[in-house]
């Protein structure tokens, strides 16, 4: 910040060849008089040199700048530079009423006089509303957008603030935010993660807008210490979210180096999975099919690539991810666990620029910019594989050498300004994987997701934005090996939604959130079709399910006072499988079998199945000790349903999907949770400690034996589970300066344990055992420590308590084979788990004006080698002893190399 | 879909260039041993057969803790009793009933008392009628070097819809040189072999099916199975050297008995992999009746059993290849000569011998004596006058 502006009370200026901003602040400082003048004139490139009092300093000034080609006139305490004419002093009487002129438009004047109408200057005074408003007392709403000066992207998750009193509000995804603020006098302060610190002088005379232009930090200043995410923890009553940034991301070391979204979102306290190479992860003991995972308002179902060893989506294109763990908004619904929200960019609005990258097993291109220059922007990215010559190092023999393994994925985007008011997105997702091992086996799996949303500012206090989308998932496996046994295996899930959300901003002390989601779901659980004339299979079409899920929701965020905060959220879901169905009744108490079918009904088409409704509340306070200390607890409960059914321990790709109907109900949960939100250091560091307990009721769990696929009695292979969860999270986090990251530290249980009787098959004699994702000390270190802004290096660790496993506890000797006999499911626990990645990011031109940009990075994905382990098994055909065995997946050292280039 | 998933786990395998599988012993918990396991089905065309036997720790080296001494017998839904004796084979215990010629429209359970008191049964299950192997064939993959050995069945009255296959297999096979003499390591001598039936050039082994090999056919349009692989061996498989011969028995599954040999069978074969499902718990259908808590491993099935035999030999099959590394040493041609009973000792043998000229050709005793691979044993069925 400039020392001049610290120069107060003086009664004079003294100035030797200073820019006209300076000056602005020296007048504004010194005699209480507000200079504006045109920023696309010269005057910006003037030397002013000047020395005079208050009274003689409009005549002073006019003095020096009339030579140039300047005016000045003196209105009151303002005084305006002009080219050429100055203004008209004297209007007659009531000429602002009979013109309907505002000063207001003035501002608007002023404002269009700044390149293109976006404040950026620390060193002018910004007026809000209408100066001739009478008094300058009561509180008015200032709104707008925060942008980046360079690219023209809406910037997210930056914290605007005043400071004196205490108020505060964080832009949203749009980069819009909306602040209450008193009258008069303000210093606007703007933090966010990675960008210049701004402080703008306001003066609030009315309601108003005013859209910010934030510098990305260029690493040669050192000033600022908070973070938005630091401020955004103490101020606002949400709890347990986790808010990632890209740049982040793309410098946590991964396998093969791909910068990857989703495993980012695995160093997170509270976040786990089964083992690496595994495409889901639980959320504060929730299981896999319980997140909400949402790219650009898209439900993505299957977010992986090559069987979830990478995520499926561009990081280029990605700009950040958020992660609610608990006091999951009222918004969000439809899942019991957590919701994942990734957000792509909007794309470069002043230039046409992208990026290409290449790396081990995958090659990369994006592209962003204007197509009509501020007013439409389009972002597209494209991603694929060349990994078949991993196949291609199978041995001779093994049958697999020819065998092809391939995916790619599309994101598009386009954002049309259509007014100051209200802007149109288009965004679409296609994901696809496919594999041939060889000539008679083939399988693949897509994603697809197009989205329509419109934003739009109703008034200075209420903005809407409405999004209606088709989400799309499938999976088809062929096998064409044996004649009379070729077939082909779909299935595919449909939805259609449509999401309003208002937020108003009633007051100071109340801002509203309200709006309505509906969603269309049809899925098809299968389809066996035989391929080819000698096929005998039987071709199998499962009746396809229908339903549909609305809720309605209201949310008050309720600033009782500085410090006290409230948030209360109602959401009431109302959910329905539809018809055409047929279904049948089982005697109630009784294991579903063909046995204790009561009754078949069916259900015309169209026809409500069986409603399913009730209310979800999402509750949460806060209290600030002070501004660097505060308390929260919160309380939510969710509904789901939609249930992922799975007998294996990783997400599998042919895990199959169902919707709750008359004899599958929908699952529910709720959570309660409290933390300690602190910063130490100077606001350095921030700490964070969380707890929490949870319950979930009505998860599926599979039978043994359980058939999954082509079932169309599937309620009868499975069974309700009930489980509890509770765990306490500690995290430490330097999000700036040199040496940056986090380090968490997880202490957690998840207990599973089987509701309705079901004889001889109740898993674990109906006792409570650990999910297999139950792993109760876990410790994750992020750091990154930047030796020159060319040279950083990454460190990651990662050490968690070996998951439960089930093992065999006996042999015998059964058809000609050793058998085994297995243990009480998830008795016993594999080792511990240890990895630590290492990587070096060179970024060789950094220099702005250079037309590309290249950066490289050099890792090593678990640099100790140990070999944890993924699973155990033992092997049964090596003889008499049966040998245990584990099988490590990355059980080695794994260096990488990437190139990116930016342009 | 098993196969895709069979497949997924060899490409994430093939991923994992660095993954690797360790040998691994958990610690910390303990092993049970002694759980009652019964094994054997009930036949309405062959003796019925069955073992009784505890299971054992995982490490324990042998293959079977046999009862001996129990009473076991078949009993019909109407209380008729088929008493099964004891037949001690070696070490081997098992329990013989003569059931053939049961009524199969009655349904039959398997009763055992063990000799510390302890009275199990089985369920009451229904004889099933297994149709007729329709053929067995193999198909020579000669890009991969592979043969694959199949069996073809249907039912033409679509009832059966669940299988299960079990095969004994022979082979025929010689060693690679022929030999008239032998050393012998006490006299220290070369002798001619008086007998041509003592010959060491023709031997013959045999094997049982290992895997659990079931199917069913409930996703197809008619009752028929096609090319359910039984055994696959690769060109160097000494089984298919010379004339291989594999008899399969066919049986006919309830559906409950299928769940629980698909159960056992995943949880033998499919463990382990990234996509593997979990081990299963395995529900049999007998029980203790003296302690009902008691856990009792095994599944009793009733059936009409069906079998055939098929031959093939190398010939025919036409991938089998050996290098056969058989180096020939004279040991008297080495300065000093060395001893024949170091040649012996080093695992060598004799494969001729011309005392006359003071010199004797050795070869690895794999490629001289057929022995070390099988037995002179010859099977009464073998087509062939080889001795």
């Amino acid at each position: 910040m400039p020392s001049l502006v610290r120069a107060q009370q003086i009664e004079r200026i003294v100035a030797n060849k200073i820019h006209i901003d300076s000056l602005v602040i020296l007048s504004n400082r010194n005699f209480g008089l507000k200079i504006y003048y045109q920023e696309n004139t010269n005057i910006d490139s003037l030397k002013l040199s000047i020395s005079s009092t208050k009274t003689s300093f409009p005549g002073d000034l006019e003095n020096v700048l009339r030579p140039e080609g300047f005016s000045v006139t003196l209105l009151g305490d303002n005084i305006f530079i002009l080219q050429g004419k100055g203004i008209v002093k004297d209007f007659p009487e009531g000429y602002f009423e009979r013109s309907n002129y505002k000063l207001n438009e003035s501002l608007d004047l002023s404002k269009s006089s700044l390149s293109e109408g976006v404040a950026k200057s620390e060193n002018k005074i910004y007026k809000i509303g209408d100066p001739n408003a009478p008094k300058k007392t009561g509180r008015a709403i200032l709104s707008g957008y925060v942008k980046d000066l360079g690219t023209g992207e809406p910037l997210i998750g930056v914290a605007v603030f005043i400071e004196n009193p205490n108020t505060s509000a964080t832009t949203d995804a749009y980069g819009f935010y909306r602040i209450p603020l008193p009258k008069g006098e303000q210093n606007l302060i703007l933090k966010g993660y990675g960008l210049e610190d701004a402080k703008l002088m306001l003066d609030v005379y009315g309601d108003g807008q005013l859209d910010i232009a934030l510098k990305e930090k260029i690493y040669s200043l050192k000033s600022v210490v908070l973070s938005a995410e630091s401020t955004h923890n103490l101020r606002s009553t949400q709890m347990g979210l986790e808010k990632v940034r890209i740049d982040r991301i793309k410098h946590v070391p991964a396998a093969f180096g791909e910068a990857d979204v989703m495993k980012i979102v695995l160093t997170l306290p509270g976040v786990k999975t089964v083992g690496e190479a595994s495409g889901g992860f639980n959320v504060r003991g929730g299981a896999t099919d319980q997140n909400l995972i949402l790219f650009n308002e898209g439900t993505i179902y299957n977010p992986t690539h090559l069987f979830g060893l990478f995520s499926a989506f561009n990081a280029d294109i990605v700009n950040d991810i958020e992660l609610y763990k608990s006091t999951i908004p009222a918004r969000y619904g439809g899942r019991i666990s957590s919701v994942l929200e990734i957000n792509s960019r909007d794309g470069n609005s002043k230039k046409i620029t992208g990026s290409a990258g290449i790396g081990l097993l995958t090659g990369k291109f994006h592209l962003e910019g204007p197509i009509i220059k501020n007013k439409t922007n389009f972002i597209i990215g494209a991603r694929t594989t060349y990994s078949d010559w991993i196949l291609g190092m199978l041995p001779e023999n093994s049958g697999y050498k020819n065998g092809t393994a391939a995916f790619h994925d599309i994101t598009a985007g386009i954002s049309h300004k259509i007014d100051s008011k209200n802007t149109l997105y288009l965004n679409a997702y296609y994901s696809k994987d496919g594999f041939k091992f060889n000539t008679d086996t083939s399988y693949y799996y897509q994603n697809l997701n197009a989205s329509l949303k419109w934003r739009s500012l109703i008034n200075e206090h209420h903005n809407l934005v409405i999004s209606a989308g088709y989400d799309h998932y499938n999976y088809k496996t062929s096998d064409v090996g044996n004649a009379v046994n070729a077939y082909s295996m779909n299935f595919a899930i449909k939805q259609i939604f449509l999401k309003a959300n208002f937020n108003w901003l009633i007051n100071e002390k109340h801002s509203i959130n309200y709006g309505l989601n509906s969603v269309f779901y049809q899925l098809n659980p299968g389809s066996l079709i035989p391929i080819g004339e000698e096929s005998l299979v039987i071709p199998k079409i499962l009746t396809a399910e229908r339903a549909t899920e609305s809720a309605l929701y209201l949310s008050d965020n309720w600033s009782i006072t500085d410090k006290f905060s409230l948030d209360l959220g109602l959401r009431y879901s109302y959910y329905t499988a539809l018809g055409e169905k047929t279904y049948y009744k089982y005697f109630p108490g009784e294991p579903r079998s063909e046995l204790s079918i009561t009754d078949t009904v069916t259900v015309g088409a169209g026809k409500f199945i069986k409603p399913y409704h009730g209310p979800e509340f999402r509750i949460s306070a806060r209290y600030a000790f002070n501004n660097d200390l505060s308390f929260k607890i919160g309380y939510n409960s969710m509904r789901q349903n939609i249930h992922m059914l799975s007998n294996t321990t990783a997400i599998s790709p042919t895990d199959t999907w169902k919707l709750s109907d008359a004899n599958i109900v929908p699952q529910s949960g709720w959570q309660t949770a409290f933390g300690l939100y602190g910063n130490a250091f100077g606001q350095r560091i921030e700490l964070s400690l969380e707890g929490y307990y949870k319950e979930m009721h009505n998860y599926l769990d599979y039978k043994s034996g359980a058939i999954l696929n082509m079932n169309e009695h599937i309620e009868r292979d499975v069974v309700e589970t009930n489980g509890r969860a509770y765990g306490i999270e500690f995290m430490v986090k330097k999000p700036l300066g040199k040496l940056n990251g986090w380090m968490a530290y997880t202490y957690s249980k998840t207990m599973l344990k089987q509701t309705v009787k079901d004889e001889g098959a109740l898993i674990n004699k109906g006792d409570w055992y650990p999910a297999s994702y139950d792993k109760p000390h876990d410790l994750k270190i992020i750091a990154n420590y930047k030796f020159t802004q060319r040279f950083s290096v990454s460190l990651n660790v990662d050490y968690s308590t070996g998951r439960p496993v089930t093992i065999p506890l006996s042999k015998y000797y059964y058809g000609n084979g050793y058998r085994l006999f297995y243990s009480d499911r998830n008795a016993y626990r594999i080792p511990d788990y240890f990895r630590m990645d290492f990587a070096i990011n060179i970024e060789p031109s950094h220099n702005l004006k250079l037309l590309t940009h290249s950066t490289i990075t050099l890792g090593v994905y678990n640099l100790t080698g140990r070999k944890n382990a993924y699973s155990i098994y033992y092997d049964t055909n090596s003889g008499t002893k049966i040998q245990g065995y584990k099988l490590s997946i990355f059980g080695a050292p794994i260096p990488y190399i990437t190139y990116n280039i930016k342009f | 879909m098993k196969v895709a998933k069979l497949y997924i786990y060899m490409l994430i395998s093939a991923l994992m260039i660095n993954g690797c599988v360790t040998p691994f012993e958990p610690e910390g918990y303990d092993q049970l041993e002694n759980l009652l396991v019964i094994e054997g089905d009930i036949s309405t065309n062959e003796q019925t057969e069955i073992i009784v036997s505890r299971s054992l720790k995982l490490n324990d080296i042998s293959k079977r803790n046999y009862i001996k001494g129990a009473v076991v017998w078949v009993e019909s839904e109407l209380g008729v009793k088929y008493p099964a004796s004891q037949v001690t084979t070696g070490t081997d215990v098992k329990y013989v009933a003569n059931t053939i010629g049961l009524d199969v429209s009655k349904k039959y359970k398997l009763c055992v008392t063990t000799p510390d008191g302890k009275a199990y049964e089985s369920d009451l299950v229904s004889v099933i009628i297994s149709p007729d192997i329709d053929s067995i064939e193999f198909v020579s993959d000669t890009t991969n070097k592979r043969v694959t050995f199949y069996v073809n069945t249907h039912d033409g009255s679509n009832k059966t819809h669940y299988y299960k296959w079990s095969y004994t297999e022979d082979w025929e096979f010689t060693s690679h040189l022929y030999s008239s003499f032998e050393y012998n390591p006490i006299t220290m001598q070369i002798t001619e072999i008086p007998s041509y039936q003592k010959n060491r050039y023709y031997c013959w082994n045999k094997d049982v099916s290992k895997k659990i090999i079931a199917t069913s056919t409930t996703h197809l349009s008619s009752d028929r199975v096609y090319r359910m692989p039984l055994v696959s061996m690769e060109s160097l498989d000494l089984r298919i050297s010379a004339l291989y011969s594999i008899e399969v028995k066919q049986r006919a599954l309830s559906r409950e008995g299928f769940q629980y040999w698909e159960t056992l069978r995943k949880n033998s074969d499919q463990v382990g992999g990234i996509f593997s499902p979990q081990p299963s718990e395995m529900k049999g259908n007998i029980k203790c009746i003296t302690d009902s808590e008691e856990t009792v491993l095994g599944f009793i099935s009733a059936g009409y059993v069906t079998k055939k035999r098929f031959f093939a030999s190398k010939e025919e099959i036409g991938i089998y290849y050996n290098p056969h590394v058989c180096e020939t040493l004279i040991p008297e041609s080495f300065t000093p000569p060395v001893a024949w009973s170091t040649m012996f000792d080093t695992g060598y043998d004799i494969v001729s011998n011309s005392p006359s000229v003071r010199e004797s050709v050795w070869a690895p005793v794999a490629c001289v004596d057929c022995r070390i691979f099988g037995t002179k044993n010859k099977p009464s069925f073998w087509p062939n006058d080889h001795i």
